[in-house]
Parts: structure tokens; sequence; C-alpha cells
């Protein structure tokens, strides 16, 4: 490794030796203290070798008496890259000028990156600090971050500390959000039915129970109160907490048809583009030749890293579609009538898993040639729900 | 004489626990898997092809066949041989 480092810095050169005595130079070069490396034969007559340009220099006396020619096929090495270089000037140029480019481009910002916050939103700030003018392409020497600080702290009431890093064209955002005490935690009241349930289980972590193992209860009736004596013997009124398991019975329906209607993409596209930069769109080629079709939008340049780009390029590929109407099996439609219950019950929060008992009953709808089904479902629940003490 | 001499020479390496290659003048050979083979002590390229490389050494003539062969790097006293060595042969002449 070091010594390809050491070649490469020195320079040297790739030789072609042809002729039939090939060997013979070979070891003419090594019995003078010459150093050959990557000899490799390509053809019967031809063998490539890397020499020192040193060594290249002294070889010519030889080649005296043997049938052999060199050529060089190639030139490596720093001295060669910088002699290529002294000839390129509008390379250099070309350098110069990028170096130039970038400095005066580094003098601006182009991203912009908001930490720590979790309830305020990143709209909310940026509307504030692009109120402050700070905005993508903003030249740094415009910018004053004690400015934006205030004015987050003065007109953001959940932000209590706010601090901007300028790093390159980065800038960094960071806030820290109010912290205060869940109010709600703090109001007293009793725990009641969140359902009509039949009571497995009672615990009690705070508070008076008043339902036993068995009882059957009615939404809204009271679980636990929040009433409990102090080690005084004093009568409190508190939050009740606690645990009220009970058996509880959903119903969730679902419908099918004999037949469905799907969407079939027809294998036609046409492709868009547009380009995106702050709130200004430029859209090409977005005359669609379908009336019936669906958009796939991929962003070609969008990020840069781990940054998002000012501006951005999207590609909309619109796929022709068709409606076709296929009839399915009554199986198949109480499979997915079924489905339409569960994703019923789903929107009640019952979770299939919790699920201990199930019925299911199917009915045949004539009108609409299809069929309902109607699913009882029996779950174990925490059924207890907070609800606070009117305050006076 | 010079034969003598040799026997000599070889007789007091192998009594003082010498190694050889330091006064016989022999060349030393190693092979790391059948990636590639290193010879030191050698006396030049006899031949040269991507399937058999020959090379004097002292008393004979080494003979690496194998496939793709390619001298890595060639000075006075070492040669480093890579590829798909198939086989070392040693001959003497």
């Amino acid at each position: 490794m070091i010594q390809a480092v050491w070649a490469w810095l020195t320079g040297y050169v790739i030789v072609k030796f042809r002729g039939p005595e090939i060997e013979l130079l070979l070891n003419r070069m090594i019995e003078s203290g010459m150093t050959a490396w990557g000899v490799e034969r390509i053809i019967s007559d031809i063998i490539v070798a890397r020499l020192s340009v040193r060594s290249f220099h002294q070889l010519r006396p030889m080649l005296w008496g043997l049938r052999v020619n060199v050529s060089i096929v190639g030139r490596v090495g720093l001295p060669f890259a910088i002699s290529k270089l002294r000839r390129r000037q509008f390379l250099w140029i070309g350098m110069v000028l990028f170096v130039i480019g970038l400095q005066y481009l580094s003098g601006f910002i182009w991203f912009i990156q908001i930490e720590g916050n979790e309830f305020v939103s990143n709209e909310e700030i940026f509307a504030i600090v692009l109120g402050e003018g700070l905005h993508v392409g903003l030249p740094k020497k415009d910018f004053s971050a004690r400015k934006v600080e205030i004015a987050l702290l003065t007109e953001l009431d959940d932000i209590v500390w706010a601090g901007i890093n300028l790093k390159g064209s980065l800038v960094k955002i960071q806030v820290v959000e109010r912290s205060t005490p869940d109010q709600e935690r703090l109001k007293s009241g009793m725990l009641v039915a969140a359902r009509d349930a039949l009571v497995t289980q009672v615990l009690a972590f705070r508070g008076t129970p008043q339902v036993q193992v068995g009882a059957t209860v009615h939404k809204g009736e009271p679980l636990i109160l929040g009433t409990y004596y102090d080690i005084y013997g004093r009568r409190q009124e508190g939050r009740a907490e606690g645990v009220v398991l009970a058996r509880v019975w959903y119903e969730g329906i679902g419908e099918a048809a004999y037949n469905k209607i799907t969407q079939q993409r027809t294998g036609n596209t046409h492709i868009g583009y547009v380009i995106e930069f702050r709130e200004r769109q430029v859209a090409f080629n977005q005359d669609v030749p379908f009336t019936l079709y669906q958009v796939e939008k991929n962003p070609i340049f969008h990020r840069v890293g781990g940054y998002h780009t000012p501006i951005k390029m999207i590609r909309h590929i619109y796929h022709e579609l068709v409606y076709e109407t296929m009839v399915i099996s009554r199986d198949e439609a109480k499979e997915t009538a079924l489905a339409r219950a569960w994703d019923h019950l789903k929107a009640e929060r019952v979770s299939q898993d919790k699920v201990l008992e199930s019925q299911i009953e199917e009915f045949t709808i004539e009108d609409q040639h299809g069929i309902r089904v109607e699913l009882l479902v029996e779950v174990e629940e925490d059924i207890a729900e907070f609800k606070p003490t009117p305050e006076l | 004489m010079e034969k003598a001499v040799e026997k000599v020479l070889r007789g007091f390496t192998t009594a003082m626990d010498l190694p050889p290659d330091v006064l016989l003048d022999m060349p030393r050979v190693h092979m790391v898997g059948n990636l590639e083979v290193v010879v030191d002590n050698h006396k030049g390229l006899r031949q040269y092809t991507s399937l058999e490389i020959r090379v004097r050494i002292k008393g004979g003539v080494l003979i690496v066949c194998g496939k793709k062969l390619r001298i890595a790097f060639l000075t006075k006293d070492d040669l480093k041989i890579t590829g798909r060595i198939g086989n070392v042969e040693f001959f003497a002449e």
C-alpha cells in the first residue's frame, strides 16, 4: 500500500515490451538494480510492466542486442497529473470560478432545521421566523439570531427557551417547550362504567368500590367512588383510581353485494413534471389525455443528504383506469361482509385478540342482491372511566 | 572443487543450525495458499507466460504453473507471483 502510494507520488510509466526476448531484458533490468511491478503477459510476444520514470530512462542501453521493442502505454502519478493540469488552463479557470461561486453561495442560508418541538408545530415556528425575515436564500449578513429568538419567545407562549445556531448554510432552531402538570390529573372524581357489562374483577387503587364481582352494571353507573379515609380516619374526597374488568358485548354489522366494482389500470400512462420553489410551482406536460386516472408522485430531486432542498422536482405518473364489475361467490361475499363487521368493531376499539367468544348470524338481502353478517363478540376489558366531581 | 566447498558449507550449516539460504545461496520460497508465491534469492526469469513461469535458481529451475499468472513485483533478489497457482516444481540441472 505504502509502495503504491509512493509510486503514485513519484510517478511511473506503464511500458509495453514486444518481442521474443523479453525475459532476457527483464533479467538485465533487475541485474542493474531496477524494480518492475505489475508484470503481465498480454499475448505471446507482449508483456506490460510498470517502471519508475528513472528506471525507464536507464532502459535504452539494455535493449542493445535484444529483439525487443519498448513503448509507453500510460503515464500514472502526481508529476504527470500536474503537468497535464498545467496545459489545461480552462480547467484552472473553472476551478477558480467554482471556488469563488462556492464561497459566494456559502454566504446564504440554504437550510432551516427545527428541533425540540412536540406540541408546537413546525408551521407555527416557520411562520414566526419568516415574519422576522429568516428564509431560505437569505444572506447570512442580514440574519440576526437574537431577533428571531426573541420573536419566538414572545409570540409562542408554549416555548420557554429558543436557541438559534448558524452552522455553514444551515440554521438550526432549537426550542424547549413549557412542561406543566396535567390539570386533569389534579381533579377529584369517581370511576363510572363506560358500557353495560358484567363485572369480573375489581381492583381499587384509591377510593371505595361500589360494585362486586358478578354484578351487572349499566353505562354511567358508579364503580369506584373517590371517597376514602386517610390514616387519621378522616373522610377525604379524592381522585378514584383502579381497574374494573368486565365482560362486554359488542355488535358489528357488515354487508356485501354478490358483485364488486374494481379499478383496473389499462397500462396506458402519461408522465408530467412539477418543479416547486417555495410556494411557486411550475408544471410541465400536465395535459392528461385520460378521463379517469390515478396519479403516482415520485420526487426526483428534493433532498441533499438529510436536508430538503429549496427546489424540488416531482414526476407525476398518470395511470389510466377503467371500472370493472366482477361477480363473486356467496362465500367470498360473506368473507367481505365479515371483514366489514370486524372493521366496524375495530372502530369501537375492539381488539380481535381479546375476544372471548363470538357469534355470527347471516341474512340474505333480497332487494340488494347481497349478504348481511351480524357479529356479536364478547370481550373482557377495563370499563372504568373517570368522571370528575362537578365544580361548585 | 566447487562441490567440495558446498559440501563443507552444507555440513557447517547443519552443524551450526544456520539457515541454509544464507550460506549456500539457496532460494527461499513462500506460498500463501494458492494465491501467491514469493521467491527470494532467485537468479532471474527463464520463461514467463500466463500459465507457466520458470524462475532460475541455484542448482535448477523453479516452475510455477497455474492460471492468470502475473508477476506482482520483480527485483534483483525477490520475485512475487500472483494468480491461481496450480503447482510448484523444482527441477535440478
